[in-house]
């Protein structure tokens, strides 16, 4: 398979894991962009894998954690505070609408391996070892990450919506 | 049992994905994106194209005749060094090797691609390609591309291969007539022998699991055959043929091509068939027919990769059109073609006059 194939066959699905990792679709398109072309320098190797797929995903994540992207993105951590000045704890709020927007936005708040964490647990299906693997570390750290950034969802939601 | 949040999360990460980008756009994009990267890496670039350019002069003007491909596995595009050298003319014929035996109601062939390259570094594919309407909406296509078993994997940390074998529930493995096979969803891939990979994916056809696997495991190698119905004889110093194409809708409305380059430097597509790219420019002869010749102004929509400088049309009556374009690397300040490479192109096209397109939306 060409690069050219692959790309034709595969930048949908590309671009939406890479929106999602990020959390950022402008990001996700530059970050996409930059990937495909160092990936075309190396598509000897890479189109002779069994799933190309993959290996570029990695290369999305790889580049969306990298120092240099980080500070190139100018990703802004918001504080406790400001979170709560977005979504102050309002017992009786109940729409479920709201929640799904907040619920974004909470996401978008967390820090990059927090969120790409959950991008790979929830829109991947990935499991805890399989999440370590792609973030090089282990899988201790990963449940670290996503029972943080679940926590820090479950503190901004309002009590009465966060249930089992 | 999911938690309330975990269901915000999922709901979120799937609103999120809708958020993503058009992929034509961004796919067009990416010439752009590639050139910056090649002015970042203008030293070694500019030193392999200096040492390339040696090579070509050294050989003088290549010569390169499409040849049938008899039997055997592959294609064949001969290139040799004499420009002397003048095979009888004749379309060449190119093994499609493999053929679904099932496929879902109401998808006819529109398209069938084969590459016009050998060896170890062969990069196209032979793809054919199935929809209901234009080929470049929602499809199925069957990809067999070179893949040798004993191949090098890059090296860590770059492959991704998860403890027990899937890389993600989303992938996972299936049987295709006792061949390993992986699953993703909307595609499914296999080897088929040492050498070569199929790839079957469905895009936006909404096609089931059960079909799509159904139409994989239907497939068997077959002698179905390509007819190219154009040759070019003689291309510009190291523009090399890469692979050759016919698509359409019917027998009336197609077009065949052929695409050919000198990577990153120069490209030249041949095309003929029903399809009207325009007709403007200075009026030349071509094989005593009248033509045109436009210079283009930096067109980079064309030809993904690439600035298209010339363009060379040829009414071939009976609603037949050629249309040769030549472009240059983005970074070229001048066209790679001269005007007299365009004009020498196009005298040396042969085009079939009985093309055997009968296999077109059928």
């Amino acid at each position: 398979m060409t690069f050219e194939e692959f790309v034709a066959l595969r930048l949908g699905a590309l671009i939406r894991y890479a929106t999602v990792v990020t959390w950022d679709s402008y990001l996700a398109e530059d970050i996409t962009q930059d990937v495909l072309v160092r990936a075309q320098a190396r598509w000897s190797k890479i189109g002779q894998l069994d799933a190309p797929e993959q290996y570029v995903k990695r290369m999305v994540l790889n580049e969306f954690l990298s120092w240099r992207r980080r500070k190139a993105a100018h990703l802004v951590l918001l504080p406790k505070e400001t979170l709560d000045g977005v979504a102050p704890h309002v017992p009786d709020r109940t729409d479920a609408v709201d929640d799904r927007d907040l619920t974004r936005r909470l996401i978008a708040g967390l820090p990059p391996k927090q969120r790409a964490a959950i991008a790979l647990r929830y829109y991947e299906d990935l499991s805890d070892e399989q999440i370590a693997e792609l973030l090089g570390c282990r899988t201790g750290t990963v449940r670290s990450y996503l029972s943080r950034g679940l926590a820090a969802l479950r503190a901004a939601l309002p009590a009465d919506q966060v249930r089992t | 049992m999911n938690s309330y949040i975990e269901d915000l999360i999922q709901d979120a990460v799937r609103r999120q994905e809708e958020l993503a980008g058009d992929p034509d756009r961004i796919r067009a994009a990416l010439p752009e994106r590639a050139a910056r990267k090649v002015r970042v890496d203008r030293t070694w670039r500019l030193a392999a194209v200096g040492a390339a350019a040696c090579v070509a002069a050294a050989v003088a003007v290549p010569t390169v005749v499409l040849r049938d491909s008899e039997g055997g596995s592959g294609p064949a595009a001969s290139p040799t060094a004499s420009s002397t050298a003048s095979p009888a003319p004749r379309a060449g014929t190119f093994p499609l090797r493999f053929r679904p035996t099932w496929l879902p109601p109401g998808l006819p062939e529109r398209s069938r691609s084969i590459p016009l390259t050998t060896g170890p570094d062969a990069k196209a594919s032979t793809v054919q390609t199935w929809s209901t309407g234009p080929v470049s909406g929602p499809n199925l296509s069957l990809t067999a591309y070179r893949s040798l078993e004993d191949s090098e994997a890059p090296l860590p940390p770059n492959v991704v291969e998860a403890p027990g074998g899937s890389t993600s529930p989303r992938l996972r493995d299936v049987d295709i007539n006792g061949k390993a096979g992986r699953y993703d969803g909307d595609s499914v891939v296999w080897r088929v022998d040492s050498e070569t990979r199929l790839l079957l994916t469905a895009s936006g056809l909404g096609l089931s699991e059960d079909d799509l696997l159904r139409v994989a495991r239907s497939v068997r190698p077959d002698d179905t055959r390509l007819h190219v119905p154009l040759r070019v004889d003689r291309l510009p110093a190291g523009v090399a043929p890469q692979f050759a194409t016919v698509d359409g809708e019917s027998p009336t409305s197609w077009e065949a091509s052929i695409f050919a380059e000198r990577t990153w430097a120069a490209y030249v597509s041949v095309r003929v068939g029903t399809v009207d790219h325009g007709a403007a420019g200075e009026a030349v002869t071509i094989g005593g027919r009248a033509a045109h010749l436009a210079e283009l102004d930096g067109d980079t929509s064309t030809q993904g990769g690439y600035r298209t400088d010339w363009r060379l049309t040829v009414d071939l009556g009976d609603g037949r059109r050629l249309t040769v374009y030549g472009g240059s690397g983005l970074e070229s300040s001048a066209p790679a073609l001269t005007r007299e490479d365009m004009i020498g192109i196009g005298e040396q096209v042969e085009v079939d006059p009985n093309p055997d397109l009968g296999w077109l939306g059928g």
